[in-house]
């Protein structure tokens, strides 16, 4: 049943226009537009119910209502009309506008109905449909019933349509066969109902009689296509009605099968019909004229269960070629949905009153012009009239309530009878009095005439929905509105209002501004929610959902204004409700609340860094009580905050400092910003606790000084190390002073800063004396410029200070220092210091000078009697070398190589001295470096003429060098080749030229050298230790002249070599220019 | 010369060395005037006029070099080739800035000796 719903004032659609598939949402959405039949609402009763059947229907349906019949059709319609889409503008329109040239017709069939208020169906009408784009053919059996009106009177006809396309297809087939039978087909009569065309078709059939034994091929399937036709088709012949063929829905229909009927009489099969329909038939076979019957309802055996079908019957004459009757045509059609539907409208008018009755919208019908009321709703009764009900139906509407007299009411009662028009108001203001008294609604009426049938106004239709407090509620809230808009426009909270349902957002012109537009901008709400900062959306969205459960809307997030920069809000608001609890509208405020959130995030920054400090913060008042107390403060003093919140600071400070704390109040009250000292305190457990306190005044926001603050930072532990480096120091001091060393040091520029005790002994100057440069006064003017340029060359570089000099003692002398000075680095090697000793070594080096003296002398003495001896075997040698005394010569060559090597034993020795001495000199000469690795290689061969050397990579290059000195380092490492090597015969002598110098080594396949030995064999006395040492003599000290001699010449001096592979020696020496 | 033979002045303060020097000498067919002392040895040389002279370089109670240097200043002898021998091997250039023509290290190869004093005697006579 439809059921009108008019609770709310909200443009909602009405229950019976809900559904109904396409055409259901194209009505609601036509009614929008304006329309002849104007709101739903407005409809009349039996329109909405019509439409409500029409709309939901699965049959093809077609209403036309009203004088002007205007259009209505479902969707069941748009699958066989194929309308959908393409004339939607057709619908509610009068069907005049869109028939056409059809119109005629169907107003001859609508005119019909309305007049006789009868059925009636037409078949085989022939339409042009729109299909697939293009105007065709399509075959309907249509039936047109009347729709009546509250008063019985006919106000509408429903159209209920039959696609019979394929019924006609199989009719049309048969004139194909001749000529002769097209008339009837391209009948001028288009538009005239089928049942004259089915007449001619008939005929046709009829005529057929005479090709009956002629079939062909193609009528057989005709046939065939006759007896699968879904409507009924029987043919009798003959005064006895033989039954002469029946097709299979005809069989159905009659519930038997074509062997019990076909070629049987009518009456022998149906006993029961003669009674009814043999006047009828026999009728039809005298004068031909076709007969209806329409409706009949028929049992049928359908799906295994009995079921009530209705059929239109036809009887129509068959004749023959001489225009005889010779039989009867019988077409059973189907029309049992469109008979349901009729009869289900039947019944839901029959509803009609009781509708009203149940209606929750007050609604009352007044009849006459008297305005008695026939009958009123409770609705009605109960909440608008507030009488009993005895005392209302009827009455006279104005005696009821003469109230109305007074208001507009009457005057528009009666322009409904005269115009026959309907009247509505929305929000109209009614008093009526009841038995409570008097009372003021706000209603939304309409007033919809009753029509007789002769189209007079018989009484009025009356439906009052009670708006009241929906109104009240609406202006109470603007009224609220208006207050608070005015209590707002003074802070900076802006306020809003949203629709829920549309989204549309009334707002103060501060939200615009909260939102960074100026004042006069126009907003959305979607432009507000865009605005919000991406990471906070979720926010909104958890407190939208949160208010449509607790009505509350409550939020604090950031937005992003369009200037990028980033807002607080706070926004409250509370959800507003409809009767049904609909949520209607969102109403709240917006702030922005920036500033206070920077607030907050301070405070809450300046909490954590009070919390999480490791100095003790306290705060006190004027009076000295403690009025904070973070946890480093309980760490540091052992008091809990519980403790000690409220206590006098005093209980922390230690008797002999008590008058500090009066001190440092009177320090800050004067005004004195911040007050550091280092003190001490005491601790729970009565400790003494070293401490720095930083104090700094509390001021309140005028100003004032209303406590200190307090910054307690424990320095125990740096009091402990300041005292262990003061400790660390004095030691340090007192074992420097303890040192017949001298140390000293000095800073990074190389100015010495400090002296220990030894330094003023030795010199007998004062600190004053000796500091920056006063120490080079007591160094000897001899050593003095290379002492400075080899200090000062140590502080440039970084190089350790190494130093042989003279320093004048005290008594005048001039004793030898060895000094050395070593940089002291930062962790970014940066050299913060010099830590030097100067160490006494006069005495040392006199000795050595004694024994370099010694040496020399006796190097020297030596060589006198080698002279000798040489000079004497040489002599014998030569006297005694064409001799055949073997033995003899033997012994002398034995005697010279042992001199060979005793007189460069002795020259090593007195080199050895020279350098010592710092006498070696050097005599450069220009020359080709082979010619001096020829002449030592022969030299050599002449004293070991058993060893093969080979001479290989001559480099023929230039150099300017002492030429004995390099040969004779050249002749000392061919002579530790031939010592270490037991088979002399793989030496092997190269020079070349590499990275612009000068290389020449010397290669031995001897016993090698270890990595260890390799670093220390160049120096001073150094031999390779071994079992086999034995049988290598020597002083160890050629390669420590051979290094001496090449270091001279800038050159570089090395060995490569590998335990058991030999070695190779090499010097390098600088090209000549 | 003195018979064809080449005529040597030899200065050495040890005898043995200067007794085997001249002895090599000798064996060489040079005619050898051997002396271990510088004394006098300016008047010697301007009247004995010997083709070349070797010295040692020190002398007891004398420097070879300023002996050599008197030669070498002195006209008449100015010109005689003058060969210092050392067993200070440094000392050659000590030698050669006091005049000395050639510098021979003790102890020294016999044929070293002789090729020096060949180079000697053949420069003054070119």
């Amino acid at each position: 049943m439809p059921n009108l719903n008019h609770s709310s004032s909200l443009s909602i659609t009405p229950l019976f226009l809900s559904g109904g598939g396409e055409m259901g949402k194209l009505v609601r959405s036509k009614y929008l537009s304006e329309t002849k039949l104007g709101k739903p609402n407005n409809w009349s009763q039996s329109l909405q119910i019509t439409l409500g059947i029409v709309l939901n229907s699965t049959v093809p349906m077609i209403l036309y209502w009203g004088p002007d019949f205007l259009f209505f059709y479902n969707d069941a319609c748009n699958v066989c009309l194929k309308i959908n889409g393409q004339y939607p503008d057709i619908l509610g329109l009068p069907a005049k506008n869109i028939l056409n040239k059809k119109w005629p017709v169907s107003k001859l069939m609508l005119d019909e109905v309305v007049a006789t208020g009868k059925a009636v169906s037409i078949e085989e009408l022939e339409m042009p449909v729109y299909i697939n784009g293009s105007i065709e053919d399509a075959f309907f059996t249509i039936s047109y019933s009347p729709v009546n009106d509250e008063l019985g009177k006919v106000c509408g006809v429903l159209v209920l349509c039959f696609n019979t396309a394929e019924k006609r297809s199989v009719v049309q087939k048969l004139p194909k066969k001749g000529e002769q039978y097209k008339n009837g087909i391209n009948s001028e009569d288009y538009y005239q109902p089928k049942t004259v065309s089915i007449d001619q078709t008939i005929n046709k059939i009829t005529v057929q009689q005479n090709f009956k034994n002629s079939l062909s091929e193609s009528e057989k399937k005709f046939r065939t296509t006759v007896m699968q036709a879904p409507v009924g088709i029987m043919v009798l012949r003959g005064p006895n009605f033989i039954v002469e063929m029946a097709n299979a829905t005809y069989l159905q229909v009659i519930n038997k099968t074509e062997e019990e009927f076909v070629g049987k009489s009518l009456y022998d099969v149906l006993p029961k019909q003669k009674q009814m329909m043999e006047s009828l038939l026999v009728d039809i076979l005298a004068t031909g004229i076709t007969h209806n019957t329409s409706e009949c309802a028929v049992p049928l055996n359908r799906f295994g269960t009995m079921q009530i079908a209705y059929f239109n019957f036809s009887y129509q004459a068959l004749k023959d070629d001489d225009g005889n009757i010779s039989g009867i045509i019988v077409i059973a059609s189907e029309v049992t949905s469109m008979i349901k539907a009729k009869y289900s409208l039947a019944e839901s008018e029959k509803h009609f009153r009781n509708m009203i009755m149940r209606s929750p919208v007050p609604m009352t019908i007044l009849r006459d012009k008297e305005y008695v009321i026939e009958i009123a709703n409770i609705a009605m009764i109960k909440n608008i009239w507030r009488k009993k009900e005895k005392y209302v139906l009827g009455k006279k509407l104005l005696d009821v309530f003469p109230e109305l007299k007074e208001q507009k009411y009457v005057e528009l009662l009666a322009r409904v009878y005269s115009t026959g028009k309907v009247v509505s108001e929305n929000e109209a203001i009614t008093y009526v009095k009841g038995d409570d008294g008097m009372r003021k609604f706000y209603i939304d009426y309409e007033y919809a005439p009753l029509f007789e049938t002769d189209g007079s106004v018989s009484g009025i239709m009356i439906t009052a929905n009670n708006v009241t407090e929906i109104v009240e509620t609406r202006q109470r809230l603007q009224l609220e509105e208006a207050r608070l808009r005015l209590a707002t426009e003074g802070t900076r909270l802006a306020t809003w209002d949203l629709d829920l349902q549309t989204r549309q957002i009334i707002y103060s012109a501060r939200l615009t501004e909260i939102f960074g537009f100026s004042s006069s901008d126009i907003i959305v709400h979607e432009d507000l929610r865009n605005q919000i900062h991406t990471e906070d959306i979720g926010v909104v969205e958890n407190a939208f959902k949160e208010a449509m459960q607790t009505s509350i809307y409550y939020y604090e997030v950031r937005i992003v204004r369009p200037d990028k920069t980033i807002h607080w809000i706070r926004t409250q608001g509370k959800v507003i409700y409809n009767d049904t609890n609909f949520p209607l509208r969102l109403l709240g405020t917006t702030v922005d609340i920036t500033e206070s959130k920077i607030n907050e995030e301070e405070i809450a920054r300046l909490a954590a860094i009070v919390l999480s400090s490791k100095d003790s913060i306290i705060s006190e008042d004027m009076h000295g009580v403690i009025t904070s107390w973070n946890e480093a403060a309980e760490r540091m003093f052992g008091y809990e905050a519980s403790e000690i919140l409220g206590m006098p600071v005093s209980t922390l400070i230690p008797a002999d400092r008590c008058g500090e704390e009066t001190e440092i109040l009177e320090q800050i009250k004067r005004d004195h910003p911040v007050y550091s000292f280092e003190t001490q305190r005491i601790k729970k457990d009565k400790t003494i606790l070293d401490i720095s306190l930083t104090i700094s005044p509390v001021k309140d926001s005028r100003g004032t000084i209303i406590g200190t603050s307090k910054i307690a930072r424990d320095i125990t532990k740096q009091k402990q190390i300041e005292i262990q480096i003061v400790a660390s120091e004095e030691r340090f001091r007192l074992l420097a002073n303890s040192m017949a060393q001298q140390i000293w040091t000095g800073d990074a520029a190389g100015h010495l800063n400090y002296f220990n005790q030894a330094v003023y002994d030795y010199s007998g100057l004062s600190f004053e004396k000796l500091k920056d440069g006063g120490w080079v006064e007591i160094v000897h003017s001899d050593d003095k410029d290379e002492n400075t340029i080899k200090w000062m060359h140590s502080i440039t570089t970084g190089e350790d200070f190494i130093f042989e000099h003279r320093f004048r003692r005290h008594d005048g002398e001039y004793r030898w220092q060895l000094s050395r000075a070593l940089p002291q680095r930062d962790s970014n090697g940066n050299i913060q210091m010099w830590v030097g000793t100067s160490t006494d070594i006069h005495d040392i080096k006199e000795n050595e000078q004694q024994k370099d003296f010694f040496i020399s002398m006796a190097s020297h003495e030596l060589k006198t009697p080698v002279t000798s001896i040489k000079g004497y075997v040489q002599i014998l040698m030569s006297l005694y070398k064409d001799k055949d005394d073997q033995f003899l010569k033997n012994s002398l060559e034995t005697v010279n190589k042992q001199i060979i090597t005793l007189t460069l034993l002795i020259t090593d020795l007195l080199d050895l001295s020279k350098i010592k001495a710092g006498s070696l000199q050097l005599n450069k000469e220009h020359f080709n470096i082979n010619e001096l690795i020829t002449e030592t290689l022969k030299e050599m061969q002449h004293i070991q003429p058993d060893c093969i050397i080979n001479f290989t990579g001559r480099s023929n290059a230039l150099i300017y060098v002492d030429k004995g000195r390099i040969g004779q380092v050249l002749i000392n490492f061919l002579t530790n080749a031939i010592k270490y090597s037991p088979n002399c015969n793989k030496i092997e002598v190269n020079s070349k030229i590499e990275h612009n110098e000068l290389v020449v080594s010397v290669k031995d396949g001897g016993i090698g050298i270890s990595k260890t030995d390799q670093q220390k064999i160049f120096q001073r006395f150094y031999r390779v230790a071994g079992k086999d040492e034995k049988t290598f003599p020597g002083f160890g000290i050629g390669l420590f002249i051979a290094a001496q001699i090449i270091q001279r010449h800038n050159g570089k001096i090395g060995v490569n070599s590998e335990p058991g592979k030999g070695s190779v020696f090499y010097f390098t020496l600088p090209l000549q220019g | 010369m003195v018979n064809g033979k080449y005529h040597i002045l030899v200065i050495d303060d040890n005898e043995d060395v200067l007794f085997m020097i001249k002895i090599m000498l000798e064996m060489k067919g040079y005619m050898v005037t051997p002396k271990d002392n510088p004394e006098n040895i300016e008047l010697f040389i301007e009247t004995t006029l010997p083709d070349l002279i070797l010295m040692d370089m020190l002398l007891s109670g004398a420097d070879g070099r300023q002996v050599c240097k008197k030669i070498k200043s002195n006209e008449l002898i100015s010109k005689l080739p003058v060969i210092m021998i050392s067993a200070l091997p440094d000392a050659e250039a000590s030698c050669i800035d006091a005049g000395a023509n050639y510098f021979l290290g003790k102890p020294f190869e016999m044929n070293d000796l002789f090729t020096t004093i060949d180079n000697a005697l053949s420069t003054v006579i070119i």
